[in-house]
């Protein structure tokens, strides 16, 4: 049990370690507290009648009005509360991704490690992957999403759907290519020789030496999510009202009196969405690079404190 | 050799694509609800459907079905929609669109990405950071946005409406050639100019070849347009071409950033490897042994990433496209694929959608194809004995 927590302490340092993990994260957990704070603020500081995303109307201002302090970001030409609008978009964005990120590790690991383990299953799971690589992925759920009677393509569909087509093609791909070699490499034959079955050896040895590059990986896809969520609610082919591809159509279709767009709408929706999926390239490329570190083997290396040595040469003494 | 590992790669492919239009046969059925009948016996008694049923032979088992689909599809038959108008040919009108914009966008992202990459990657400068995040926020970047940031440069340049550039000159056309017909004309113009190029490069004398090489990348294209006056489309692939640049350029700017990003990851080591150091020590410059020896590593995870990606690329076009149509509130139509597929998708039409879905299959496997060839051509590791016995 130490082991492994050690294990797990070396490996989340290496990823803190790095400024661009941090800054991921930090973003992440921005977005993550506005997901939170919106039924919060309805509840306590913003009368629902005005600031509901959905149906709120302010009567004291002509609408679309611009940002003022009453309305943080302005309002659309609904009346309905731009911020409010923001925050009730947040929560959909980040399901999606993380069910993504969830699901495409489930699948991925689960292939990766199953074509490692058996020769059998490797031959049949190659052609699977093979095929799946000719899928393109936003294109199956448009189609899924397209039937305009049945508001199917909710969050938590989509990330599922995303992550299973994702992991079963391109993370299968790249984590099955990263497992060969593990299974090749010297620990692993010497767990074999000490009797080690292939089920001990997936889960003991494989999984944990792949795990923090599946992370990289998993939560590139939930980036990935993110946009696609966002382009199709765009088009209107996903479930949710309250999302930024919403938003961002709204801001575009509905003009104000003089025809121009609604940029504060626009630029608060596009600037959410941009920010969360740089959120998640960011915490990726962390990831990446404490995954390329050997950070279970080696302590993190000690800087040596910059001395300046100053050695004198003096004449030798005549003995 | 390499005539044995073509045939084991196409074969492997054959299989792959059989899988595919499987899933795609059942899951088009499984996701999209309701009847083929329906579509074609619009407004006709139990008796028209019935009839249509047996004609379209929906009355069978699912499986028999399959394999008449199947059987059809190898035999370039994707079926007919329901105003009588075979898919093949609706498919094929909006393939030369689609195949420009990625042949266009998705190259000019690769050629200059590619630079861009070697040159941030090779070693820690001062403006590598700056280049990387700037090639994460494109990535980043969703479609629109882009659309847009061009939308506003274009309107403090004084385009006060973007239809100058987004729509097709009707004078031109009224009586003129099709214009898949151009597409075609100068997508094969430019290609044999460039293998031609190639292949004369090859033959050359050493001496010459540098000169040859750096020259081709102007001679190139004024050849084609030479090429285009000749035989008198030159004024229709002006057009056709200020009509593609905005879309092109969406397309340039959403993958440029991933493909930067993995090519200078993939140089990130390579500055103090033992080649390098060989190489260094022969007496080349810096710039040589960047661009000849690390550049030419690093250009393989790129590739192999970018095979993998070829279906998403595919589908960031069909994005690219959704959204001119959508921005412009569906009067600007790239008539591509995606236009195709969404018009497929809003009439309910499941023949078209599933020709949709072959022949973006299709494209991604030969696409692959050549570039397995290349990674291959580039590899001196890849041994193709060791292939072919294991293909």
């Amino acid at each position: 049990m130490h082991s492994r927590t050690v294990w797990l302490r070396g490996w989340l340092r290496a990823v803190v370690g790095h400024v661009e993990a941090k800054i991921g994260l930090g973003i992440l957990a921005f977005f993550g507290l506005l997901a939170l704070s919106h039924p919060v603020l309805l509840e306590t500081v913003w009368l629902p009648g005005i600031y509901d995303p959905r149906a709120g109307y302010d009567v004291a201002l002509s609408h679309p009005s611009p940002p003022s302090s009453s309305h943080f970001l302005g309002t659309d030409a609904f009346g309905k509360d731009t911020f409010s609008m923001l925050l009730a978009g947040t929560w959909p964005a980040l399901l999606a991704g993380l069910t993504a990120a969830v699901t495409t590790a489930v699948v991925a690991l689960t292939v990766a490690s199953l074509s490692a383990g058996f020769r059998t299953a490797d031959r049949l799971l190659g052609i699977l992957v093979d095929a799946g690589l000719y899928l393109p992925v936003p294109i199956v759920l448009l189609i899924f999403g397209a039937d305009p009677r049945a508001d199917r393509l909710t969050p938590f569909i989509f990330g599922l759907l995303f992550g299973a087509l994702t992991g079963i093609s391109s993370g299968a791909l790249v984590l099955r290519s990263q497992a060969m070699p593990i299974m090749a490499a010297g620990f692993v034959d010497a767990a074999r020789i000490a009797g080690a079955s292939t089920r001990q050896v997936i889960f003991r040895h494989l999984l944990p030496a792949l795990l923090p590059l599946a992370c990289a990986y998993v939560v590139l896809a939930a980036a990935g999510a993110v946009v696609t969520q966002g382009f199709l609610s765009w088009l209107s082919y996903t479930a949710t009202y309250n999302d930024w591809g919403t938003l961002v159509y709204w801001a575009i279709v509905t003009r104000d009196f003089t025809g121009a767009l609604l940029w504060h709408v626009l630029l608060a929706a596009g600037a959410a969405l941009t920010l969360l999926t740089l959120g998640f390239h960011l915490l990726a490329i962390g990831l990446r690079r404490a995954a390329a570190l050997p950070w279970s083997s080696q302590p993190p290396p000690v800087r040596e404190p910059r001395v300046a040595t100053v050695v004198q040469l003096q004449p030798a003494e005549p003995s | 050799m390499l005539r044995r590992y073509v045939l084991a790669r196409i074969l492997a492919g054959v299989v792959g694509i059989i899988v595919f239009l499987t899933a795609v046969f059942f899951g088009t059925r499984l996701l999209v609800p309701g009847d083929f009948a329906d579509n074609f016996a619009v407004g006709g008694s139990a008796g028209d459907a019935a009839r249509v049923r047996e004609a379209l032979a929906l009355d069978r088992p699912v499986w028999h079905q399959y394999l008449i689909w199947l059987g059809r599809t190898f035999s370039l038959d994707l079926g007919q929609n329901p105003r009588g108008r075979p898919v093949v040919d609706q498919l094929l009108e909006a393939l030369p669109w689609t195949l420009m914009m990625f042949v266009l966008g998705l190259g000019a992202a690769f050629l200059i990405g590619s630079r861009i990459g070697r040159w941030a990657g090779w070693r820690k400068q001062s403006l590598t950071h700056t280049t990387l995040g700037a090639a994460t926020l494109t990535s980043v970047f969703p479609p629109w946005l882009v659309f847009l940031a061009f939308y506003t440069t274009l309107n403090l340049f004084g385009f006060s409406s973007f239809n100058d550039l987004t729509a097709l000159d009707f004078n031109l056309w009224r009586r003129g050639p099709p214009q898949q017909l151009i597409l075609w004309q100068m997508m094969a113009t430019a290609l044999l100019l460039v293998g031609l190029a190639i292949a004369a490069i090859r033959m050359l004398p050493l001496k010459w070849k540098v000169l040859a090489r750096r020259t081709s990348f102007l001679a190139i294209p004024l050849l084609t347009v030479w090429w285009w006056s000749q035989l008198g489309i030159l004024s229709y692939a002006g057009d056709l071409l200020a009509f593609l640049t905005l879309p092109v350029l969406v397309l340039f700017l959403l993958s440029i950033g991933d493909i930067v990003l993995v090519i200078a990851a993939s140089m990130d080591g390579l500055a103090d490897s033992d080649f390098v150091l060989t190489a260094r020590a022969k007496g080349l410059t810096d710039q040589q042994v960047r661009n000849r020896h690390a550049g030419r590593v690093a250009l393989l995870p790129a590739l192999s990433r970018l095979t993998a990606n070829l279906p998403f690329a595919l589908g960031g076009l069909v994005i690219v496209e959704a959204s001119f149509a959508r921005l412009g509130g569906y009067r600007i139509q790239i008539p591509g694929v995606a236009s195709v597929l969404f018009g497929s998708l809003r009439e309910r039409d499941l023949v078209v959608t599933m020709g949709g879905l072959v022949v973006v299959g299709v494209i991604t496997l030969l696409l692959r194809i050549v570039l397995d060839l290349i990674v291959v051509k580039l590899d001196p590791r890849i041994k193709l004995e060791k292939v072919v016995v294991r293909a």
